[in-house]
């Protein structure tokens, strides 16, 4: 499921008239036919109340009393919004090229909380389905972690 | 300050105001709800350019909005329907200010069938700017029934970070571009989103 296919209408700059203040927008109801010929996309003209919308203008928001000023509130909200997001992608990308990744914490998390535990009850055979009562943990990160934990050990 | 018309308020028109656009000929716009652009063409969009033109030097009263009406009618009709509606263009042709301006007006008819404040229906807290999927998501939940939401540049702010897996099954539900993104996104209420 796309986001196409759930919105009720989309819409489309169809023409741009900056220096005069305004933009002209198309909008057209969409259809996706799931039938015969699938994911065929129908786009049908707007037409409430029998009163077909072929083009709609759409001005600055400051020209609206209650809005006025809107758009330099929103550059300075964007601006900001803008830098978190860039300085959360650095830090992730920092994390991820020394190889300490949120997924990479967690698991060094697990280990240290359930490592001993789970190579106890391996020493003393116990099975996968009591470790993984004990631990909550999935067959797959309970070898893991006996793996590395048994590495470790011999190191 | 600029007055907003709409289909209920337009018959109770001020006199000046009703001089000015007629002495524009713009009289039928306000009192239809639309313009008659003729075939549809090139010049269609150009009559069109020309009567919008003509609204914003002479500093006319706006005219009433079909689209924002029709949409406020699916959100508070009977079934209270959210309205979604994504808003595409290229770079800098603004799609975030037609998508503001957009859910702008919705927000006047609103508060104007209900007899409120427009910024109760819509405001800068019901845009989600570059958000991620986990803020997308808390918007969506605390926004007010039948309020506006705008999801700026929604490809970017969703999915932008890691999310638990139950959480990224409700945002992928609950993302509902608003208007863009989209007006479009988009638009967005708790239930009904423009």
């Amino acid at each position: 499921m796309q986001i196409r296919e759930l919105v009720n209408a989309k819409g489309r700059v169809y023409a741009k008239y900056h220096e005069d203040g305004f933009n002209i927008l198309k909008i057209n109801e969409s259809e996706i036919s799931t039938t015969g010929r699938k994911n065929i996309e129908y786009k049908h003209r707007l037409a409430p109340k029998s009163k077909k919308i072929d083009y709609w203008v759409a001005y600055s928001t400051d020209i609206l009393d209650a809005y006025q000023g809107f758009m330099d509130e929103y550059n300075i909200a964007r601006d900001k919004a803008a830098n978190d997001l860039i300085s959360d992608t650095a830090v992730n990308e920092k994390d991820r090229k020394s190889g300490t990744t949120k997924r990479d914490k967690k698991y060094q998390a697990v280990m240290e909380k359930w490592g001993d535990t789970i190579l106890k009850m391996k020493k003393h055979d116990d099975s996968y389905a009591d470790i993984r009562k004990k631990t909550g943990l999935t067959h797959y990160l309970i070898d893991k972690i006996y793996v590395n934990m048994t590495e470790a050990k011999n190191v | 300050m600029v007055t907003v018309y709409n289909s209920r308020n337009v018959a109770s028109m001020s006199p000046e105001d009703r001089e000015r656009i007629n002495w524009n000929r713009l009289l039928p716009v306000y009192f239809d709800g639309y313009a008659d652009l003729g075939p549809s063409n090139g010049s269609s969009l150009i009559r069109m350019a020309n009567m919008a033109r003509t609204i914003l030097r002479n500093e006319l009263p706006l005219p009433p909005s079909a689209l924002a009406e029709f949409i406020v009618s699916q959100t508070t009709g009977k079934s209270k329907q959210d309205y979604r509606l994504t808003l595409d263009a290229k770079p800098g042709w603004g799609k975030s200010t037609s998508a503001f301006y957009l859910a702008a007006r919705y927000a006047y008819e609103a508060a104007d069938l209900f007899g409120q404040d427009p910024k109760d229906y819509f405001s800068l807290d019901t845009c989600a700017l570059l958000q991620d999927t986990e803020r997308l998501v808390q918007l969506l939940d605390e926004v007010d029934p039948q309020s506006a939401v705008v999801i700026d540049d929604a490809g970017i702010a969703s999915g932008s970070r890691s999310l638990p897996p139950s959480r990224i099954a409700t945002s992928t539900k609950s993302t509902r571009p608003a208007e863009r993104s989209g007006g479009s996104r988009s638009s967005p209420f708790q239930s009904s989103r423009i």
